[in-house]
């Protein structure tokens, strides 16, 4: 149903939606929460809403029993002011899919909502600069990435060990191998990752094909990360859980791989996330 | 005399051999990682594919303008999900 009579869309509106977008929320009279679906026309008029819970078949039901296509509906275009303020990868940039898993450790649940919980997939977008991708595709493996990778933006971002950890990345490149550990430790002992990184990037004629990098290892927190972290958010208990985080190539053209990268956010700008 | 001093000599020595030998053991390279095998290699990255997610079969748009124009051309509802941070960053 969700793809044959929707078109789906999802919209973060905590991240600065620019003015059009803002104005819609006001048109289909969206109530402001942390997570809701709704139904609405291309004009703008809202049909139903749900808030913190997802729809039923029949709340679907009725929103399209509600529906009535609208004769050439007002969309205003984006104007150059919010056309600036999109966040979009500069021109040759990868991207990659980043994705991140507990694989275990819990004690069985009997909610299976709580199990589902646990074992959720994390996603998230990596962007590799035209000139770091031109340096894999020459058998090198920036420090930038490196850093962004591993470091200074995504992996602490997602088990949040920003809290003073010290960070140990030893990586190897060789012959298109990538081989290593990324270590990081809090000195009270309290948060940290000791992860094994084994990943294969190709190249042809100066093109990056494959790119796929896994890190597994023991992850621990004394707190629950609040960043969106997925299963991760259920294993902030001081004990150690066995945490794996893939990299892998995307197609840029995917709607998927559309999505920008979360840190930017916290970057606050493209420039700064990419340095 | 002599046999005072060859004594203390090997008592001296001894107590060297007692003191460098927990040393020693410290010095003692750790066991090198074994770090992560192909098939664990191959395993994890198949299962924590993004496009394994039920989720990612549906074509999420990013754009509520993309969402707009193209619920107009098809003459269908926009089914939109909001939240506050990270949608489709599994959080």
């Amino acid at each position: 149903m969700l793809t044959t009579r929707f078109i789906p869309c999802t919209l973060d509106t905590g991240w600065g939606m620019v003015p059009e977008e803002k104005q819609f929320f006001l048109d289909i009279k969206a109530r402001p929460s942390t997570a809701a679906w709704h139904v609405c026309t291309a004009g703008g008029k809202g049909l139903s809403e749900t808030i913190g819970a997802r729809p039923s078949g029949s709340q679907l039901e009725a929103a399209l029993g509600k529906f009535e296509p609208e004769d050439d509906p007002k969309i205003p275009a984006l104007s150059a002011k919010s056309q600036s303020l999109l966040i979009k990868p500069p021109p040759g940039t990868l991207v990659l899919y980043m994705t991140w898993s507990v694989l275990g450790g819990h004690e069985k649940s009997k909610s299976e909502h709580l199990e589902m919980m646990r074992r959720s997939l994390g996603a998230d977008r990596v962007w590799v600069r035209k000139d770091e991708a031109e340096a894999l595709a020459k058998g090198v493996f920036p420090e930038s990435l490196k850093q962004r990778m591993f470091t200074k933006s995504h992996l602490p971002f997602v088990v949040a060990v920003n809290k003073g950890a010290a960070n140990q990345v030893e990586l190897t490149f060789r012959q298109g191998r990538l081989a290593g550990v990324v270590q990081a430790a809090t000195k009270d002992g309290n948060y940290g990752h000791d992860m094994d990184v084994l990943g294969f990037i190709e190249a042809k004629e100066g093109k990056i094909t494959r790119f796929d990098v896994v890190a597994k290892g023991p992850w621990w927190s004394a707190t629950n990360p609040s960043n969106y972290a997925a299963g991760l958010n259920y294993a902030g208990d001081g004990r150690k859980y066995p945490v794996a985080v893939t990299f892998t190539l995307a197609d840029p053209n995917d709607l998927l791989a559309k999505a920008s990268p979360a840190p930017i956010h916290v970057a606050a700008e493209v420039s700064a996330y990419l340095r | 005399m002599f046999m005072t001093k060859l004594k203390l000599a090997t008592a001296a020595l001894s107590a060297l051999c007692v003191i460098t030998s927990p040393l020693r053991a410290q010095e003692k390279p750790p066991a090198p990682r074994a770090g992560l095998s192909l098939a664990e290699f191959e395993k994890l990255h198949k299962d924590l594919q993004i496009k394994s997610q039920p989720w990612a079969a549906i074509p999420w748009l990013a754009s509520i303008t993309e969402a707009r124009q193209l619920a107009a051309k098809e003459k269908k509802p926009i089914l939109l999900f909001t939240g506050n941070g990270s949608l489709i960053c599994g959080g």
